[in-house]
């Protein structure tokens, strides 16, 4: 199981893949269903679920809005 | 071939530029728009390029919008931040990038445009014409540097004398890359770059960048997908997918990030110009308009220059010119406004400026065959 964050647009993905990277954890773009249930088309980061309280936080301090979290297989 | 027409586009470009416009050709998809590789690979060709400019402007990437250019650019901050009722201010250098979209929304009746004069010798006159005009502003929109005679305006004074809640809009056409500015330094709202001129990045390339600071909202200028939130009639609000409706010019964005690599901002521009603007002075029957007069007010200018020579029409000069090898641009530079201010108007005049490629030799060349003609 994953966890996925949902972002409005590729640019916000990719911000949060950089931050969580540059604070030790490893996330994926990715572009699943999970995503897509969300809100259309758009893009989410997949990683390890014990890291979501965690990465949720350091995207708030960051400024990078979120639409939500999933999970996904 | 001396090339003397960096104001119109920097140029030769680095050999990477070209190399990485290619590669992008073969390696990327559409940004934003796929989950797969070639998708990715875009997006983060495009993210990588926002981040080189929000650190080169003092932004963050999301606020980093790319356009065709600086005229679009202007035309979405223009537009974008015009409420019906409106009153612009401007100053008398302006560009038609900036005149005529303003003129759009005047005959419309969405604008009123109030416009300033600039004193090319005294900045405190600058700000005192600024400040009469300036009250009840609700835009202003004003170039960094005259794209033909070079003079910098004094951005962060004029924005101190405007109206707090005006939206401040920065031409910076003719500056990007010729010296560092950042936008919370300067307070100004949003500034409007191209990627090829002191960037010398691709032509078709260019950004609108916007303060981290600023309460402003650019509506949108034209609309269309964005590769998310796709159930959506609306545009996304949120910047920068807001403002970039479309396919983006992933090739000119990855030539343009290639560009930046390792960017120095140019240390010998300054002397060229100086060595020009004494050159041109010592040649009988040249006339120079709003050029430097001596080595101190360099500090007030980027390398353009404009000039005539008596007997000859401006772009007939310019052919002369290039006969001889040296590519110059003559006529009206697209500003009316700054030829009229200048007292170019009828004539026009023959812009010349050096860029960081340039060297003291293809200046003396320069001079030697003005004054063989």
């Amino acid at each position: 199981m994953k966890k996925v964050i949902v972002f409005s647009s590729v640019t916000y993905a990719l911000r949060a893949q950089e931050i969580l990277k540059y604070n030790g954890i490893y996330a994926n773009l990715t572009r699943s269903r999970a995503v897509k249930n969300v809100r259309g088309c758009g893009y989410g980061i997949s990683f390890d679920p014990a890291y979501l309280s965690r990465a949720e936080g350091l995207l708030v301090q960051a400024g990078v809005p979120m639409l939500g979290s999933v999970d996904e297989k | 071939m001396i090339y003397f027409d960096n104001a119109a586009t920097g140029f030769p470009k680095n050999a990477s530029v070209a190399k990485a416009v290619s590669e992008s050709i073969d390696t990327c998809g559409n940004p934003g728009r796929g989950g797969h590789g070639y998708s990715i690979r875009a997006a983060e060709t495009v993210y990588e390029c926002r981040k080189k400019l929000a650190a080169m402007f003092g932004t963050r990437p999301d606020l980093v919008v790319f356009t065709s250019g600086t005229t679009e650019s202007l035309n979405i901050a223009v537009k974008g931040a015009n409420r019906s009722g409106g009153v612009t201010v401007v100053s008398n250098l302006e560009h038609n990038s900036v005149m005529r979209p303003l003129n759009a929304l005047r005959r419309r009746g969405e604008t009123v445009v109030r416009q300033f004069r600039v004193d090319l010798r005294d900045d405190g006159a600058t700000l005192e014409n600024f400040r009469t005009v300036s009250r009840g502003a609700t835009n202003v929109v004003i170039t960094h540097a005259s794209n033909v005679c070079g003079r910098i305006l004094p951005v962060k004074d004029l924005r101190k004398n405007a109206p707090d809640d005006a939206i401040f809009i920065l031409d910076a056409a003719q500056t990007a890359g010729h010296f560092g500015f950042g936008i919370t330094d300067l307070g100004v709202d949003a500034i409007c770059i191209p990627a090829h001129k002191g960037l010398y990045g691709p032509m078709g390339v260019g950004a609108l960048i916007i303060n981290p600071e600023s309460d402003a909202y650019f509506e949108t200028l034209i609309e269309g997908g964005t590769g998310t939130n796709s159930k959506s009639f609306d545009m996304p609000e949120q910047y920068p997918e807001h403002l970039e409706p479309g396919t983006q010019n992933v090739s000119g964005i990855a030539g343009l990030s290639a560009a930046l690599d390792g960017f120095e901002y140019p240390a010998g521009e300054s002397e060229l110009f100086f060595e020009l603007v004494k050159g041109l002075e010592q040649i009988d029957g040249i006339t120079l308009y709003g050029a430097p007069r001596c080595k101190a007010d360099l500090k007030f200018y980027t390398p353009a220059l404009l000039f005539n020579k008596r007997g000859y029409d401006c772009e007939e000069l310019a052919a002369k010119l290039n006969e001889n090898g040296i590519a110059v641009r003559a006529g009206y530079h697209c500003s009316p406004c700054a030829h009229r201010a200048l007292g170019s108007f009828e004539s026009g005049g023959v812009r010349v400026s050096p860029g960081r490629n340039n060297s003291k030799r293809e200046v003396t060349e320069f001079l030697r065959v003005i004054k063989t003609l």
